[in-house]
This record gives structure tokens, sequence and C-alpha cells, in this order.
């Protein structure tokens, strides 16, 4: 799967998504939207039996402001680091929605965001995406959030993929 | 595989009901879903015009309230607060609440018992609690605990002819016509999320997103531009951009010259307000304010929202007028993206009494109505308080928190309708259990949107827990045996679809409304625009200026419309906009700028913050920083404080200790602290940052929205610190 942040911070366009396989499950996000509400992330709790107060789920996090954004403006992003570990090698301010590739152990896989497997079984999407306050969070297969990406670089927005 | 952004559960269920959140005024529709009668999960109701199928974690945690283990779902009652409470049935604290009222009555009289209200509280407490109050003969209605500036008093009713309270003039479906919006003082990120849906929406299409507060908010990030004031000083901006907006020419002349009278005398008051003179006053740069009033000037219409169900009570007369004004110089009464929106409106209570006669409710006395400020009648009255009746969590947000509570141990009766045991809890003699809005139906009237809604019944109450019309018809039986609540079908169960509509047809804006109407499980959902006067407003608008998506008239003031039951435009004497009301504002105190108190403490909503609940159901974990004071890091550098570390925060009315949040959003000589916290709850467990802040001392007074203080590191060399921090703040130029 592939996941894309999209935001007027953000100068470049690196993410191909319409070369790529067409099926391939990507979420976006659009961080000029999100408002770092913590929907997402009670969603995450809700969803997966969880509750107020116990670890595991997605969280908003705030990138800090850094040299060369726009209006020194705070991009707000959900996050579905469950720092399980924290901090591990994976562990930065940029550390959104890894699928935790070194989760070895069984503890760290059951964390780790698995996009609501019993929903997209469903043909249903994730429940932070379903949820999500501002209609933040778009997901689909790559042909579908190429379209919209494309509308959303109209706007010159860039973005940043994150790697499997 | 189609992948379809269902508002569906993978849960295991039997029923989905449709209701209407009442966390917030924006009103959004919810889908539950339902197994064997119990809750399992929640969703949003994506055809419901308003958030379309979004959820906001206000929303989300009322599925954690309702099965909440520290809930209260018994009745308790004690004689004396340094008492324990003991648990009783229903009738019993009814029957112990009914003898108190009753002998308090003879000793001090009617006006001795005071039902306490506020705007957010839900409509059965308060028409119960102001029907109550007419059934016991006092004039101390919730209503009359209402923001002075929003109620039939305030000015802006003078210049518009409608109460802030009911001034929404544009839905919105309509905003996204706006060309430029202007968010005053409201952080709606946190608390009213959904209702910044359709502003980002406009946002993304063009629109000039304009946002003015003390602090940079979540809102204020999303903002084209997005100005930082000093606190209190946001009029000063308002006036700065009207300075700007008259001297470049940048008004609508002909609408001015044909619906207002008094522009002479705006000017006047206007012309000192000079670009250098705000920006001294506000901390902001003359750039700034020539920026926002160029971006104003260029756009018509423009819309100003302001008035958020959390930041209306630091809202003056003048802020409102001011606000106003701004709106007529740019000609966007009455359009298409025009509009001054007051947000939290609601139909009711304009006026605070009903006088009942069997079935028929009639309008009041007016000349008895007067604002009071909770901590007036408080600090000045306690020899004749006899009972007070209250809901929610209010205690926390009461100024000069250590002289009111004192003032609260000295009432002899103080009934809780109560959820949690809060801080308001732990100051009463009886607890009654209330349901969540979940396990009753009812009105929903307050909204962002000028909508009433109706919220179903989706699950049973646990426990003893009743709402608040049973509360007040029960106790109305038993304190008077000879009378009776006119909507108890037979004395037993009260009929809240028959008192509602009677509540709805005796409200000449909501004349032809029904609750069957708004039921978003028999109708389209989004319930009823109002004024809905004539059957016309129970259809959904469509001509070439708006498509509703909500059945009722979605912009008031209408060129060639009258407002109802007027032969005018505008309902005022002479039918046209009053543009002197300014004149009547008195000066505004100034700050104790006392070198000793060298910050301003500010407040503000959290996002997960909701009156029902407090912060006894949040979302905050180990996960979430420690801190809730947050502290610009210069300031903790010199302070040697670190995230985390608990900072004392004092004034010449308390103090408190917080642990330190630094945030470079705040300038450096403000400090920020969450309200509705309290000693009491499971999470931010602390003393509420408003007990230091300064009492109004009369009605038309409003609450400051800052107060003066010092901040220290507990047990550090407090003279050392100061000294280094007048220098650091000498250096800022203050």
């Amino acid at each position: 799967m592939k996941i894309v942040f999209v935001s007027k911070n953000f100068k470049e366009n690196r993410v191909d998504l319409e070369n790529g396989d067409p099926e391939e499950l990507t979420l976006m996000i659009d961080g000029d939207r999100c408002i770092s509400c913590g929907s997402c992330k009670l969603a995450c709790q809700l969803e997966h039996g969880s509750g107020p107060g116990n670890p595991g789920s997605v969280m908003p996090i705030k990138v800090e402001r850094k040299e060369g954004l726009a209006d020194g403006r705070t991009l707000t992003l959900p996050s579905a680091c469950r720092h399980c570990k924290s901090p591990c090698e994976y562990y930065s301010p940029y550390n959104f929605w890894i699928i935790c590739p070194k989760g070895k152990t069984e503890e760290q896989k059951v964390l780790t965001c698995d996009l609501c497997n019993d929903r997209t079984q469903k043909e249903l999407w994730p429940a932070c995406a379903t949820r999500c306050t501002m209609k933040t969070i778009y997901f689909g297969r790559a042909q579908d959030v190429a379209f919209a990406l494309r509308e959303k670089r109209l706007r010159e927005v860039g973005d940043v993929g994150i790697p499997d | 595989m189609t992948l379809r952004k269902k508002q569906e559960s993978v849960r295991d269920y039997d029923v989905v009901r449709k209701t209407t959140c009442c966390n917030c005024p924006t009103g959004c529709g919810l889908k539950i879903f339902i197994k064997d009668h119990a809750i399992v999960d929640i969703f949003g109701d994506e055809e419901h015009p308003i958030n379309k199928g979004s959820v906001c974690p206000k929303g989300l945690l009322s599925y954690f309230h309702i099965r909440n283990s520290k809930r209260i779902i018994y009745p308790q009652i004690r004689d004396k607060l340094d008492q324990p409470f003991r648990r009783v049935d229903w009738n019993e604290a009814l029957l112990f609440t009914a003898k108190k009222l009753r002998s308090l009555v003879q000793e001090r009289g009617k006006d001795s018992i005071y039902i306490y209200g506020e705007e957010n509280f839900p409509f059965d407490y308060l028409a119960g609690g102001t029907w109550f109050a007419d059934y016991l003969g006092t004039s101390n209605t919730p209503a009359r605990f209402f923001p002075y500036p929003f109620g039939p008093e305030g000015l802006i009713k003078g210049m518009f002819g409608v109460p802030g309270s009911q001034l929404l003039m544009n839905s919105p479906r309509d905003w996204c016509n706006s060309r430029a919006i202007l968010i005053y003082c409201s952080d709606l990120a946190a608390s009213d999320p959904i209702t910044l849906g359709p502003i980002i929406d406009a946002r993304d299409r063009g629109t000039h997103l304009l946002v003015i507060d003390s602090k940079k908010t979540a809102t204020t990030s999303k903002a084209t531009l997005g100005l930082r004031v000093k606190p209190g000083s946001q009029k000063i901006l308002l006036k700065g951009i009207l300075h700007l907006l008259i001297q470049k020419g940048q008004i609508e002349e002909d609408f001015l010259k044909e619906f207002t009278i008094d522009f002479d005398s705006l000017k006047s008051i206007i012309e000192p307000f000079t670009p250098q003179r705000v920006a001294r006053s506000c901390w902001i740069k003359k750039e700034d304010v020539e920026k926002i009033s160029d971006l104003i000037g260029r756009s018509k219409p423009i819309q100003i929202i302001a008035g958020d169900h959390f930041g209306r009570r630091f809202l003056s007369d003048e802020d409102l007028l001011l606000c106003g004004s701004l709106v007529c110089l740019r000609g966007s009464v009455g359009i298409p993206g025009g509009g001054l929106n007051l947000l939290n409106v609601s139909p009711f209570f304009s006026k605070p009494r009903f006088s009942v006669n069997k079935d028929i409710l009639l309008p009041g006395n007016e000349s008895l109505f007067s604002s009071i400020n909770q901590e007036n009648i408080l600090h000045h009255t306690t020899e004749k308080i006899g009972a007070l009746f209250w809901y929610g969590n209010p205690c926390p947000r009461l100024a000069e928190g250590k002289r009111t509570k004192e003032a609260l141990r000295e009432i002899p009766l103080i009934i809780h309708l109560s959820s949690y045991p809060n801080e308001t809890y732990q100051y009463s003699h009886v607890s009654i259990p209330m349901s969540s809005w979940l396990e009753y139906e009812g009105l929903v009237a307050r909204n962002n949107g000028r909508a009433i809604q109706w919220h179903n019944k989706v699950a049973d109450p646990p426990g003893e827990c009743k709402s608040s019309f049973e509360f007040w018809s029960d106790l109305a039986k038993l304190y008077n045996s000879s009378n009776s609540f006119p909507w108890k079908e037979n004395n037993s169960f009260v009929n809240d679809s028959k008192a509602i509509n009677i509540f709805l047809k005796q409200n000449p804006l909501t004349l032809v409304a029904t609750v069957e109407k708004m039921d978003s499980e028999k109708h389209p959902p989004g319930g009823l625009l109002w004024p809905c006067t004539e059957d016309a407003d129970l259809e959904f608008e469509n001509n070439r200026f708006i498509k509703g998506n909500i059945r009722g008239r979605n912009i008031l003031f209408q060129r060639g419309q009258n407002y109802p039951y007027t032969d005018k435009r505008f309902p005022t004497p002479d039918g046209k906009i009053s543009l002197a009301y300014l004149n009547r504002i008195k000066e505004e105190k100034g700050e104790n700028r006392d070198i000793n108190f060298p910050f301003f403490l500010t407040t503000g909503i959290l996002i997960d913050s909701i009156e029902e609940f407090g912060c006894f159901v949040s979302d905050r974990d180990e996960w979430t920083k420690p801190g809730i004071l947050q502290i610009h890091p210069q300031i903790a550098k010199i302070l040697n404080i670190k995230s985390g570390e608990d900072v004392l925060v004092e004034n010449e009315r308390g103090s408190f200790t917080a642990p330190a949040l630094l945030n470079e959003d705040l300038d450096p000589r403000v400090v920020w602290c969450p309200d509705g916290v309290d000693p009491y709850q499971p999470h931010w467990k602390g003393e509420s940052p408003r007990s230091l802040f300064e009492a109004p001392g009369l009605p038309d007074e409003m609450d400051r929205p800052y107060t003066m203080i010092r901040l220290y590191k507990p047990g550090e060399n407090k003279a050392e610190y100061q000294e280094r921090i007048v220098e650091f703040l000498k250096q800022l130029g203050q």
C-alpha cells in the first residue's frame, strides 16, 4: 500500500500514482485540512475495541515548523505509529502511518495499522477515513487517488509519499 | 472491488437509528448501530447536510460516555457539604428537595430560588426550568444568566432589531458564496469542528479565510491570513479595519445610504484608529492591519462568524456592533455570501419567562427581565440565595473561584443535575442523575446554522437516570400536589413530543414547525431552518441564489422581503440599521498592568471538552504530552522550566499549579490554559484558570478574556526570576 501526504507546505511532487499498480490501496491525507482533532485516533480506538486512555491507536502529530514552510504554518497530520517501543529507529516527526516494517514480534504486528482489514474486506473505507472530521483522509485504489491528487496539484500543492 | 466511503459498521447489529448529536451547536446527524438494545457503533449520517458522514471527537466520545463507570446513575442527598452523599431513590431525593424548597420560600421569599442556565444546556432543562420558575413564582429564570450582549437588552438588538441570540443571517449552505470569511475570536477547530467544514471548503475554492484571535490556534493555521492580537485588543483591530475601509472609500455607499442611519457617528468614532495606533495596541505590524483591511475591502460579499458556544461569553456589545458595522460597510447584509453570523443561535429564550395557563404559554412580563451574572449574585446577595439549581459543570467557569466557592458554601440548598462527580457536584446537596441525549428524545434548539432538529432516544438510560423534563415535572408535583406538569400523560410519564410541540407552536418563530416534521427518521435530515412561520418555510429553497439542503429560509434580510411579523426589511423602529449604538459603549477599564503581574492568562476550549462530560470522558492518554499550561519556550528558558514540569500561576485572586507545555504559537507575554478543568476530573486534574479571572461587576460588563498573572517554578527564587522576566518583557517593548 501507499501513503501520500499533500500540502501547500510541500513544494515538491515526488509521488507517482499513475505509473504504478492501479489497484494498489492508497491512503491520501490532506495536511491543509487536518485540524489535529483526533477523530481518526478515536475512530481507530472505537473500531479496534480500545477506549480512551488506552494506547495503541492513531494519533495526530504536529509537524514542527521548519524553514521553507509557507507562512510558517503548523502542519498537523495523523500518525498511525503506535509507539510500541518509542522511539524506535523508524521514529521521526515524519513517521506517519508506517506499517512498522520492522514489526517482528507479534505485539508489534498487532499494534500496527492494517487499514482496517475487516472493513476493506467488505469494500468499506478504514474507520479513520470514514469518520474524519474535515474529510482530510481519502482512500482508494491508486488510480482513483491519482485523480484526486491531480486536482490538488492544480492548486499548487506538493506531496510526500511514504515508501513501503 | 469498489471501495465505498459508507458510514457502515462491520459489527453485528439489529437496527440502525438516526439521531442528532447534542454535544455542540453544530448539530451533526448520527447513525447509531444497536444490537439487543445496546449501542455497538456510531457513525456520521452521510445523508445529513451538515456533517455528511463526518464525526468529530465530541460525537465519538458519546459512545464512551454512555458506558462510563464513573457516571452518576443514582440520586444522592446530603444535608451539609462536608457530609458524604447518601444514595436514595428518585422519589426520596425529590421529596427532600421539595420540602427544603417550601421552607426556604417561606423564610426568604420566592426570589431566593435561582435556576441557573447557560445557552449550552439542553433545551428540556432550560424550558422545563423556565416553566418551573414561573410555576414557583421566582423571577430568576435560566435565561437571566445568558450573556447580556446576546440578549434582548444587548445593543446589537437595537442595531438590527433582532437579538444576538437569534442573529445568524446566512445559513452554512450559503457560506461558500462569500469572497471573504472573517472568523472573529473563535477557535472553531476546538469548539465546533464540523462547523469549520464548509468554511474550509470555501477557502479551497478561493475564498479568503481571515482569523482574528489572541492565540494561534488550529483554526488560525487554516487561514489565508490569521492575526494573533494582544488579548482583549481585537475590537481595536476591527476599528482599524473600519478606519481604512472608510479612508480608502471601500464602502458600499448605496447600501449605507438606503438602509442605514448615523453613518457619520460611526465615522467619528473610528477616525482616531489609524493603522499605526492599531498596530501598537494590538501587538501586530502596521502592514498586517493594512493587509487584512485590503483583503476585506476588495472582497464582496464578506461574512463574519463569531460567538461560538465557548468564546461568546467574552464578546461585548462593542465587539458585536463593530462586526455588524463591518458587514454593513461592505453592503453584505441580505445577500448570498454575506451576513453577520453569530453562532449558537436559538429561536427560544430571547424572553426569559413563560406564564403557564393550563396548556397555554403567554409571553412574560418583560420589565422584570434583566441579565444577572452568577458571580454577581453570589458575591453580593448571598444572604438572600435560598436554593440554586444547576446542570453540568459551571463551577470551574466561575471567575474569582476562591471567593465564589466560599459564597456557594453559604447557600442552604444546591441541586445539581449530574452526569459526573465533577466540581459542581462537589458543591451540591442533591445530585439528580441525568440521562444523556442518546437516552431520551427531545429538541435540539441551539445551532450554528439556524436549524432546529430532533434527537431520538436510541438507548435506555442506566440506573435511575432521567431527562430534565421528568425532573422538573416530578419536582413540581411534589412541591405542590394540586398542580401538575401540563405534558405529563395521566400523571405518569412525560410526553416529550407533546411538550415540544406546544413550545414550538407558542413561539412565533417556529409557528409551523412540529416534532414530526423534524424527525430525521421520517423526513429529510437537517431539521428546519427558522423563522418558519408559514407552510412555504417547510420546503427546500430553490431559486437563483440558493438550492437549500435544509428546509427553510437560508438568507435573512433580503431586499424585497420583510422580516417575519413586520412590514420592514429590518425590524427596527424606522426600518433601517442604526450605526449609532457604538456611541453608547462605555469605556472599558483597562487591565491591571502591574509590573508584579506581567503576563496575560488566557483560556480556551479543548476539542474533546463537552459540557455534559467535562474531562471525565477524554481521549487524553499516556501518549499525549502531559503539559496543559501553554507557555512560550523563551519564557520557559528564563524560568528554567522544561515541558511537563510544574509551573505556579498566581495573582491577587488565587493561584494554581499546572504542568507546562511549551508552545511557540503563543506570544511570549501570553499564557494559555484550557477551561473546564477542575480538581476532581480524572484527566487534566487541576484548579480552573477561570478562578483567577476578575468577575464582571455588572451584567453589561463582559467576562474579560484574560487576567494578569505571574509565573514561577515552585520552590525557586521568585525575585530573581521576576527581574529576568521584567527585563525580557522590556525588550519586547512592553
